[in-house]
Parts: C-alpha cells; sequence; structure tokens
C-alpha cells in the first residue's frame, strides 16, 4: 500500500538561551495509507515536535534543519508535496493544513476558541478549504459531522459554546473540526490524556470508527502504551529527539529489542501483573529507608487491637448551585458532591479510591483533612488507642491533628512555593509545629531528603530546576515531614511519565513498609491503583459503589459501574484489547441508566450490600446477591 | 440579557445617590460658606445694604439650613425657597459666583469639554490600537523596542510638563500660540461653522498632550494581552486549520484581547477629564475643569456640585455600556453570568 506520510531525516532543532537544542534528531518513518501509526515517547521526546512539522505549526523557537516531510495526497495522484520546504504561512501549506492533515490536540478546554461557537469554528474549517460550498451546504456538513462523532442535537451543538460542553463533548467537537474536510491524514498528539479512561475509551471507539469510515490515515501521538497496543498497526518510539525501535505492533510488544523500550515496558502498571511483582523503572532510585528518626519503626497500638485507623461514616456534603435573576440570587438546586461515603481504613493498610472526575473523591479527602467542612457525617481517628471525632476537633486539638495527617498533590508544579528553597519547604511544617531547633531540623530535612532519593546538595535549590518526578518527591518529603500516620495521596502520578511514575510508585511502596504509614490513594487510573492498594473503593457520582480487596475487585467486579471502568482501561497487552461493546455507551456513569438491582434513583433505597470476602457493592436492600458469591 | 440590563440600570440609581451624598458632604466640608466668605469682605468695607442683601440671599439659597436639608433640596426631594426644584428635576442649582443659574454658566464649557475628552479618548485607540498590535505581533524586534520605549516615555512624562513644553516650542520657534481652544473672538459666541473651525484647529495640541499617557498605557496592556493571548492553544488549532495569520489575528486573538480596553471605558472617562482639568489650566483652555476648580476654592458649592455629580453620572454609564458591551462580545460573561468561575 502506498504510504500517505514519508519523513526522512527529519531534524528541528531549537534556538534557546543555553544554545541549540536537537529536538527531533534524523527521525525517519512512514505513514501507510488507511494505517495508523503510534509515536511514543515521554514527554521531552520530541514527538510532540515531530507533529508540529508536520503541520508546519512549529513554536518560533524551532526551526526545521534538514529533513524531508513528504505528504503524497491520495487524491492527487503522483504529486508529491514536501511540507518541510515549504514557507510555513504560505498557501501552498496552508492548503494542506487542516484541508488534508488535520490534528487533533491534547488538551480540549484550550484548543477551542471560548468566543466562537462550535458550529462557527467547525465550519470555518469548510470556508477555508471548500469554499465552493454554499452556506446551506456547508451547514448540512457540519451537521452531518457532528452526528457523526456523536452529537445527539447537531442543531443544538451547532450554537453551543465550548465551555458550556463537557471535556469528552469539546474533544469530540474538535474532532469533527479536524475531519469536517475529511484528511488523507489525522495527527492526533495525545487526544485522551486530558479525559477520564471511560471518555477517553469512547473517543478511541469514535476515532476508531470514523478512521475506517473516512478511510484516512492516523499518526496517534501518546506516552499510553496501552492505547497503543488497542490502536496501532505500526509502532515508532522515540527518545531523545530519536527513533530508538520502529516496526509493526507484535514486534514491539512480543519481542522489544531496544533495552529504552524493553524498560519503558516494565515500568507500566498492567493488570495481570503477579502479586508482590515489582515495576522497574527506567532509572531506579537509591532512596534510604533504613537510619530514620522519624520512622523509628513505631509499634502502632492500633494493630495490637485491631482497630481501623481511620472510620468514615455516611459522610454527605452538598454544593448548592445558585441562580442570579432579576431580584439576586437564588437557589438552583444542589449537588451531592459526596453522598453517604462510608468507609474505613485499616492501620497500615492502603485503600484505593478511584473513580472518574468529579465523583467526588478528592472532596472526600478534603474533608477528611477538614479543609471542607461536610454537612453531615461522621470520622473518627484512632490516635494509638483513643478515638477522636475528628470533625469535631477545634483548636489545639486540630493543630495536633494536623501533624498525623498529611497530603500529597496532584500536581507537583503548583503546590511548591516557588519562591522557597527545598530545604524552607522542607522545613516548613517543622517549623509550624515547632518541631526540634534549627539543627534539628536542617538534620531531618537532610533525612527527609534522603529518605526520597534526593540528593542534599540540591536543598538551597528552587522547585525549578526539579523535574516533576523530583518535585512530585519533594512533595511526599513534605508531606511525611511531621512523621504522619496517614498519607492521603491525590492523583500523585497522574502528572508524571511512565518511567517517572513507576519510580515514584516504588517509592510511595516501599515508604509505607518502612515507616509504618498508612495511605489512601486516590486515583482515576486503575492500573496504578492495583498496583498500590490493599482495599478498593470505587467511587461514582458521589457514592461509593463498591468496595473490596484489589484482587476481588479485579477478579469478580460485580457492579456495572466497576464493569465499565475496567473494561475502559487499555492495557498495554495484545491478547487484552478494549472491548467496545462493554461501555454502555457513554451512560456507566449515570446511576439512573444503571440495570435493575443497581438503579439508583429516588425510589428506591440502596445500601452496601456484603456479598462476603469483604465485598461490598450498592444496591437495592432487596436485592440476591446468593448467586454472585464465589 | 433583558433582566441583567434592567438589574444594572437600578443598580445606577443607588450609587448615583450616594456618590450625590458623599459629593455633598465633601465640599461643605471646610468650614463656612461661599456667602461667609462674602460677608466678611462686605463687613470690613461697611456696605450695610449688601450685607442685608447677603442675609437675604443666605434665607434664599437656604444656607442657613441643616446640612441634611440643604442636601435634601440639592437634589430634589425636599422643599426650598423656590418649592421643590433640584437635580431630579433637572435643576442644577444657582452659581453664587457667576450670579446666574449653574446650567446657563456650565452649558458651553461641558460641551466643549466633552468634545475635547472624546477626541481624547477616540485618540487614544485610533493610536493605540495599531500600534500595540504590531509590538505584540514582532515582540522584540527594533520597532517593537523604539514603540515601547517611546511609550516610556510617554508614560513618564507628566500631562502639564508637556504641555508647557509644547507651549514653549510652539512658541520660541514657530512664534505660535497654542494656548485656548478657539481663537479669542470667538468667546462667548454663539456656535458658527467658523467657530467649530476654530476649535478644531486648536483641539489637537491638548489632544495629544491628554492623550498621550493613556495611549501610552493603552499600548502596553494591549501588548501585553494580546502576547498572552497569541500563546494560547486555540492559536494553534486555529494555525493548524490553514488559516491566513491575519484573518486569525482579528477572529481570536485579537477578539480575545478586546475585554480589558472595552472594560477600560467606564475608567478612562474620569480619569481623562480629571487630568485634563491641569492641562486645561497650564493651556488656559475654555472647558470645565479650570472652573471646577475655582468653584470648589470660592464653595460656590451648587457649581461644584453639579460639576461633580456629572463626571460620577459619566463614570456610572460608561461602566454601565462598557458591562452591556462586554457580555454582547463575550458569551462566557453573557452565559455563565457569574454563576461558574
Amino acid at each position: 500500500m502506498a504510504d500517505v506520510l514519508q519523513i526522512r531525516d527529519l531534524r528541528v532543532y531549537l534556538e534557546v538561551d543555553a544554545g541549540t537544542v536537537k529536538a527531533v534528531d534524523g527521525v525517519s518513518f512512514r505513514v501507510p495509507e488507511g494505517g495508523t501509526v503510534a509515536l511514543v515517547g515521554e514527554s521531552g521526546s520530541g514527538k510532540t515536535m515531530v507533529a508540529q512539522a508536520v503541520m508546519s505549526i512549529l513554536p518560533r523557537v524551532a526551526r526545521i534543519e534538514s529533513g524531508e516531510i513528504l505528504f503524497h495526497d491520495p487524491k492527487l495522484p503522483g504529486k508529491v508535496t514536501d511540507i518541510a520546504h515549504l514557507h510555513p504561512e504560505g498557501a501552498e501549506v496552508r492548503a494542506i493544513r487542516g484541508g488534508r492533515i488535520s490534528i487533533i490536540f491534547q488538551e480540549p478546554m484550550t484548543a477551542l476558541s471560548p468566543l466562537h461557537t462550535v458550529g462557527n469554528q467547525i465550519s470555518e474549517a469548510l470556508m477555508l478549504h471548500r469554499s465552493s460550498l454554499g452556506k446551506a451546504e456547508r451547514r448540512a456538513a457540519v451537521h452531518e459531522m457532528l452526528r457523526l462523532v456523536g452529537f445527539a442535537d447537531p442543531v443544538k451543538a451547532e450554537y453551543t459554546y465550548p465551555f458550556e460542553l463537557s471535556g469528552g463533548l469539546r474533544q469530540r467537537a474538535m474532532i469533527a473540526m479536524s475531519l469536517v474536510c475529511r484528511p488523507a491524514l489525522l495527527v492526533a498528539d495525545e487526544p485522551t490524556t486530558a479525559l477520564d479512561v471511560t471518555i477517553q475509551a469512547q473517543i478511541l471507539q469514535l476515532v476508531q470508527s470514523l478512521q475506517s469510515e473516512l478511510k484516512m490515515a492516523m499518526l496517534l501521538i501518546t506516552h499510553d502504551l496501552g492505547i497503543v497496543a488497542n490502536m496501532a498497526e505500526e509502532v515508532v518510539v522515540m527518545y531523545h529527539g530519536k527513533v530508538v525501535e520502529s516496526g509493526v505492533v507484535e514486534d514491539i510488544f512480543r519481542d522489544p529489542r531496544h533495552p529504552y523500550l524493553k524498560a519503558l515496558m516494565r515500568a507500566v502498571p498492567r493488570f495481570n501483573m503477579a502479586p508482590g511483582e515489582r515495576l522497574t523503572p527506567i532509572r531506579e532510585l537509591s532512596a534510604a529507608t533504613d537510619h530514620l528518626i522519624s520512622g523509628r519503626g513505631r509499634p502502632h497500638q492500633e494493630e495490637v487491637n485491631n482497630d481501623p485507623l481511620l472510620v468514615v461514616r455516611n459522610l454527605v456534603r452538598r454544593f448548592e448551585t445558585r441562580k442570579t435573576s432579576f431580584l439576586g440570587r437564588k437557589l438552583a438546586g444542589e449537588v451531592r458532591a459526596v453522598d453517604d461515603v462510608s468507609f474505613h481504613v485499616g492501620a497500615g493498610e492502603c485503600l484505593g479510591l478511584v473513580g472518574e472526575s468529579g465523583c467526588g473523591k478528592t472532596t472526600t479527602a478534603k474533608m477528611l483533612l477538614r479543609s471542607v467542612t461536610p454537612d453531615s457525617g461522621e470520622v473518627v481517628f484512632n490516635d494509638r488507642g483513643t478515638p477522636r471525632d475528628v470533625l469535631a476537633l477545634q483548636g489545639d486539638e486540630l493543630f495536633a491533628y494536623r501533624r498525623k495527617v498529611q497530603f500529597v498533590f496532584q500536581d507537583p508544579f503548583s503546590s511548591l512555593n516557588p519562591r522557597m528553597t527545598v530545604n524552607e519547604i522542607l522545613a516548613e511544617p517543622l517549623l509550624i509545629h515547632g518541631v526540634g531547633d534549627k539543627d534539628e531540623r536542617y538534620a531531618r530535612v537532610k533525612e527527609l531528603m534522603a529518605l526520597v532519593g534526593l540528593d542534599v546538595r540540591h536543598l538551597r535549590r528552587y522547585p525549578h530546576s526539579f523535574s516533576g518526578g523530583q518535585r512530585q518527591r519533594i512533595g511526599i518529603a513534605r508531606a511525611l515531614a511531621l512523621g504522619p500516620q496517614l498519607l492521603i495521596c491525590d492523583e500523585p502520578v497522574s502528572a508524571l511519565d511512565v518511567s517517572v511514575q513507576a519510580q515514584v510508585l516504588n517509592l510511595l511502596l516501599d515508604l509505607k513498609s518502612a515507616l509504618n504509614l498508612t495511605y489512601i490513594f486516590i486515583s482515576h487510573n486503575l492500573a496504578v491503583v492495583h498496583y498500590l492498594a490493599d482495599r478498593i473503593a470505587v467511587m461514582c457520582a458521589g457514592r461509593i459503589v463498591e468496595l473490596a480487596t484489589h484482587e476481588e475487585l479485579f477478579r469478580n467486579p460485580v457492579h456495572p459501574y466497576t464493569k465499565a471502568l475496567l473494561a475502559a482501561v487499555p492495557d498495554p497487552d495484545l491478547d487484552r484489547k478494549l472491548d467496545f461493546a462493554a461501555l454502555m455507551e457513554g451512560k456507566a456513569s449515570d446511576p439512573r441508566a444503571w440495570p435493575a438491582p443497581f438503579r439508583l434513583d429516588a425510589s428506591v433505597r440502596a445500601g452496601m450490600l456484603d456479598i462476603g470476602a469483604n465485598h461490598f457493592v450498592r444496591a437495592h436492600e432487596s436485592a440476591d446477591f446468593s448467586e454472585l458469591r464465589p | 440579557m433583558l433582566t441583567y440590563t434592567l438589574r444594572r440600570l437600578l443598580i445606577m440609581i443607588p450609587t448615583l445617590l450616594v456618590i450625590s451624598f458623599v459629593t455633598f458632604s465633601i465640599i461643605k466640608l471646610p468650614p463656612g460658606d461661599f456667602l461667609s466668605n462674602q460677608i466678611a469682605e462686605l463687613r470690613s468695607q461697611g456696605d450695610k445694604a449688601a450685607l442685608e442683601k447677603v442675609e437675604f440671599l443666605r434665607k434664599q439659597y437656604g444656607l442657613d439650613k441643616p446640612f441634611v436639608e440643604q442636601y435634601a433640596a440639592w437634589i430634589g426631594i425636599w422643599p426650598s425657597e423656590q418649592g421643590i426644584s433640584g437635580l431630579l428635576q433637572g435643576d442644577w442649582g444657582w452659581s453664587f459666583e457667576h450670579d446666574l443659574p449653574v446650567s446657563a454658566v456650565v452649558g458651553d464649557r461641558m460641551l466643549l469639554s466633552f468634545m475635547l475628552n472624546f477626541t481624547v479618548v477616540l485618540f487614544t485607540w485610533v493610536v493605540a490600537f495599531p500600534i500595540g498590535v504590531y509590538a505584540a505581533t514582532h515582540q522584540y524586534s527594533w520597532g517593537d523596542h523604539g514603540l515601547t520605549l517611546l511609550g516610556y516615555v510617554g508614560l513618564a512624562t507628566p500631562n502639564f510638563l508637556f504641555a508647557l513644553v509644547l507651549m514653549y516650542f510652539a512658541n520660541v520657534q514657530f512664534g505660535l500660540a497654542i494656548g485656548g481652544i478657539m481663537d479669542p473672538e470667538y468667546l462667548d459666541k454663539a456656535w458658527s461653522l467658523a467657530k467649530f473651525g476654530s476649535v478644531l484647529t486648536h483641539l489637537w495640541i491638548p489632544v495629544i498632550v491628554i492623550g498621550t499617557s493613556g495611549t501610552a498605557g493603552m499600548i502596553r496592556r494591549l501588548r501585553a494581552n494580546l502576547l498572552d493571548e497569541l500563546q494560547k492553544q486555540y492559536v494553534v488549532t486555529a494555525r493548524a486549520k490553514g488559516m491566513p495569520a491575519f484573518r486569525l489575528l482579528v477572529k481570536y486573538p485579537l477578539r480575545m484581547s478586546l475585554n480589558p480596553f472595552i472594560s477600560d471605558i467606564g475608567n478612562m472617562l474620569p480619569s481623562v477629564i480629571s487630568g485634563s482639568a491641569v492641562v486645561a489650566v497650564v493651556l488656559s483652555l475654555q472647558t470645565s475643569g479650570p472652573m471646577l476648580l475655582d468653584a470648589l476654592r470660592s464653595q460656590d458649592q451648587y457649581l461644584a456640585g453639579s460639576f461633580l455629580m456629572f463626571l460620577a453620572m459619566l463614570t456610572v454609564i460608561g461602566m454601565f455600556i462598557s458591562d452591556l458591551l462586554l457580555a454582547a462580545l463575550d458569551p462566557r460573561i453573557r452565559l455563565t453570568g457569574g454563576a461558574a468561575k
């Protein structure tokens, strides 16, 4: 089959203050007509630069040093255009860009203009590339495209603004915009990274079906090997601007040759990992967990009498939405962000809290920290044998409680003050709680650095000089500074690359046993939770719908939402491809769309039913689960 | 949208009431009033008849009444000697100093002031817009650096100093007298084409003098806004669609960076007017600025009050217009209306 795109020895150089960076250094590959090629690599590997070079939308600091980007338009046989040698704003390139080659971006939130309607932005592409169309024809084409990408009411969708749509719908609008001119090649630059797993699966399914329908080729840029396994026919692996390995997807997954690729494969958490199997990070950390004052191998009282460390009962948090009217504001309705959530965390255990964005998992965590006040419910913290009612703590008692429960944030970039050195960041909790004198604090800070595998010599640096993974380790060190018993990790690895993710996950695993810590681990990534958690609570629409040990949950998921969630995770395994039929057509997260004993609405009472083996499911109280027991 | 407009209109009423109260209190803050100054003068001359007239006037204008009553009479919710007649009824009061109704004193000057300031705003936009766009799209080029330098000079030079410098050079180098807003022979004449022409030929100097700093500030703001917008992802999206560069610039980033421009309308009017007062004194322009200054100095309370109320009204209306324009231009403001972030 002929190739749509051939890239030959492409070099893209960046001119920055420090000199020239070879972002893309001699890359060659091809995209066959109608085929899918995945371009895989970590952030900074140059894969996005390749995409931008193909679109000739490179940023100002970048320039194509040498090489060819040959585009063979299937509609114009025999004509070859070398995009690399055309002026990026010239008419010839502009005719191809958006017309024959289109791109989908990672961030559906920012990629569309908020001031123009969806219809306007889609029909603009038509106006630019198929100017022969009349106004009515253009509208008809826009409607058809919107229907094709899954808008139930295309006429209404045409007049909506992007900010009125959810992330998944925005990405659909973006796809409609790129495909409306029926391009020969689609460049998808991390098209689903910013989306929830269930939405991701829907978008992947959509892209795949559209691809076969429109008979276009696709260059899929991603860091997620799971997506690669499910979507691609050929794979190109990039590392530091160079192609380290390429081939058909079977060869790449079954017989990886290059050490980097092998390492990458081992660094990804998978569902079929053996119990106790460790991830192998690409760069192993040397963390010292043996000589610790903060650790000091505390014998926990709780373990002796076997009481759980934290008990949460019937936690409810409502948010009111207000409507502005002529006479001021009035209550328009209320959203139950957290609705009757109960669970317990045993000492030394890791409880995973899984769910898509907006399901209330972060709100729950914040209530445990007392930074959000629940409307009702109870939280009891077992403070070395004395039960404390967390929600009633005041003044000094609350201050003391804060030492025992600490938080690791999702975003390693914004959670560290850029104007403080690492030393100041790590010493701050100690200072606030008046721990030790200056020397002792310094000793502790040094110890914390060793604990998370960072060089003590870097204490006087500022956060910006660290990489994402290093910053997240600083965040973990800060959380550990006061020697907490419970650590709440809110998506600690979701902003990190796969290789770094493995590093941080292993660190958390080691610290847990070394310091006798208890975790509440919040994530939307089931594979990550699977790797770390002992028990997993699945949350949806503010409620816990299923709670079980991690083996049980993955072996025997009962709740339809859990099943949909599990089905939606792309596993980096060619033998376990995504089952698009199990996605429930996007209704998985709507409690009213669940089948009978699970459906939640105002009419029936539903509670957590015990179906044996520490496995709880939210269902109607009259439901019979005898047949589900293993 | 209709309820929003109505609500905004209704909010203007209490706002103006509060402003009127504050204005009046501030005018009345210094001890004494316009007439007490006069009385002192007349006493020293021993003019009995005049003294009696002043007493009569004091009664007439209600200056012997308590503060609140005077205020209420001024805005027209309380009967004075002439019955209920105040701002609400369109009566701006009496100027003691000029011995004329305020509207007669102010009329022409207000019009000139308005013309001057409107031209300044127009000048600011017409000059700032293309320069700002150029500076942003050609960031760090020689043109950008040069315009930036010029902008800083404009920002840093005080208006009155610039006016003096201009006057000096015009006089010494070209033998021109550039003071005044029209040729002296047209002063106090009825409006005619010749008078209008004379105003136009004199207008450009004060417009440049008053407009420079505003223009410079606007250039800086537009450049910064536009630079931010040019980095945004949706610009790349539009480029990836194959849109020509200029069309893209106008449709997406420029449109986005308009918001601060529009929200500035409300602020610009009062700052331009107060800025022009000093320049008007220096250039001896027959606009409202110098008169306001005199009125405040001699405690000609109704004249000063009316001036200030007029300013306040301009501001409030300017804000209202800019809010409406913002809502019309930006669907995020129109549709989320503060409900979302």
